[in-house]
């Protein structure tokens, strides 16, 4: 999933475990989709300091979800910065 | 987005049919991305004053900045897509795989804009001033204040900067090693010049006196770093292996590259954000100092050609 050593949602303490359920509410709402559905492994790479995670999710939040820009402007700005980066995620 | 326009934007963003103000956007996307040194206060302009509004450019430079980051993350660290290993194997199941991935996300991740409540930006500026000079930075750079005017951004970089340096969410104690925080910040920041601020910053600190051992491992690490930087997609398994060597664990090796990264993405922002004007959310007008050739006429031009190009677009598509 990556080089480094991840969490996953089974062997996630309660703190990770938490965070993990705030980002599938984040994501899904209330939809009844398991919890390993959501957590991304663009997620999970941070599971190795749970504090940052929470961090990115929030800031994730802030970035896609508040401000005046379309979502067309945001897939196409973030696609375009994807792309230039030779990200394949 | 579509996956025809996602598969134009695979190949060239430059050349997607878009609106004026979204094409101004995507070109700055990709040079404050490939060529962060090169970019201008005109380039900068350019897009200012192709958005429809001051909050709407700093919001898009909130997104580049975003992406910059996690895409830095996401190759330096090697973070695969959902889709099963056999399917990645084979370039046409991979590309079925990440459809289908997309296809999950359009339908079910509500992407509606939702209102996050936190803390004023008065409120994140003093908290990053505060961990300026807990981290013997000195003054918070001007640039930073002005992001109060778009809230989401400047939440943004105080959370994740304090999640990174904080680790004691309580007490609030700098946990990271503060001289490899710098020692990758000065590394970085070497190919960004025009953020002018940030490399004066980290030039001035004086990085510790350490042993020969300490010297190997942390020349080691910028020289990962720098990699993260400017080339995040060359970084393989041994790269990490060789950190791992150094007797880093995976948790500080998270650290080295959020820190890269992060230092990446704020020198960005500098570059994107520091030749704008003193902006204030019941100023209109500082729009027009920084444009003095976009009037609210052309603006309304703008967002009729907008909507217009939007709409050829959108028709081109569906059929």
């Amino acid at each position: 999933m990556a080089f480094i050593k991840t969490i996953s949602v089974r062997e996630a303490n309660s703190e990770l475990r938490a965070i993990y359920g705030l980002i599938r509410s984040d994501m899904v709402g209330s939809t009844p989709f398991p919890v390993e559905w959501t957590t991304w492994n663009v997620m999970q790479v941070f599971s190795l300091r749970p504090q940052f995670l929470w961090a990115f999710e929030r800031s994730f939040r802030h970035f896609m979800w508040d401000g005046e820009l379309s979502r067309l402007a945001k897939e196409a700005i973030g696609v375009s910065v994807a792309q230039t980066n030779a990200c394949h995620y | 987005m579509s996956a025809r326009l996602t598969r134009i934007f695979e190949n060239d963003p430059l050349a997607a049919p878009l609106a004026p103000d979204l094409r101004a956007f995507v070109a700055l996307s990709v040079k404050v991305t490939a060529r962060p040194q090169e970019v201008t206060p005109e380039d900068v302009r350019a897009a200012f004053s192709a958005a429809m509004s001051p909050r709407q450019y700093l919001d898009a430079a909130g997104v580049m900045i975003a992406f910059n980051f996690i895409t830095r993350v996401a190759n330096a660290l090697g973070v695969e897509p959902e889709i099963p290993a056999w399917m990645r194997r084979f370039e046409p199941l991979r590309q079925l795989g990440l459809r289908a991935m997309a296809l999950f996300l359009r339908l079910f991740v509500n992407l509606d804009r939702k209102e996050v409540h936190g803390p004023t930006p008065s409120e994140h500026v003093a908290a990053l001033r505060t961990l300026f000079i807990d981290l013997r930075l000195g003054d918070l750079p001007g640039w930073v204040e002005r992001l109060s005017f778009a809230p989401p951004l400047l939440a943004a970089l105080r959370e994740l900067l304090e999640a990174l340096v904080r680790r004691d969410s309580a007490t609030g104690t700098i946990g990271i090693d503060t001289n490899r925080f710098m020692a990758i910040g000065q590394t970085v920041l070497q190919s960004i010049p025009n953020a002018e601020t940030l490399t004066r910053l980290a030039d001035n600190w004086q990085l510790a006196p350490r042993s020969e051992e300490d010297t190997k491992r942390t020349a080691l690490i910028t020289r990962f770093a720098n990699d993260v930087a400017l080339r995040s997609y060359t970084l393989t398994r041994e790269r990490i292996d060789e950190l791992r060597a150094a007797n880093l664990d995976d948790a500080e090796i998270l650290d080295v590259v959020v820190t890269a990264a992060l230092w990446s993405a704020a020198a960005r922002l500098e570059v994107l954000t520091s030749s704008l004007p003193a902006l204030d959310p019941s100023d209109e007008n500082a729009r027009a100092a920084v444009a003095p050739n976009t009037d609210r006429q052309s603006a309304e031009v703008a967002a009729t050609t907008d909507s217009q190009a939007q709409s050829a677009l959108r028709e081109e598509l569906t059929v």
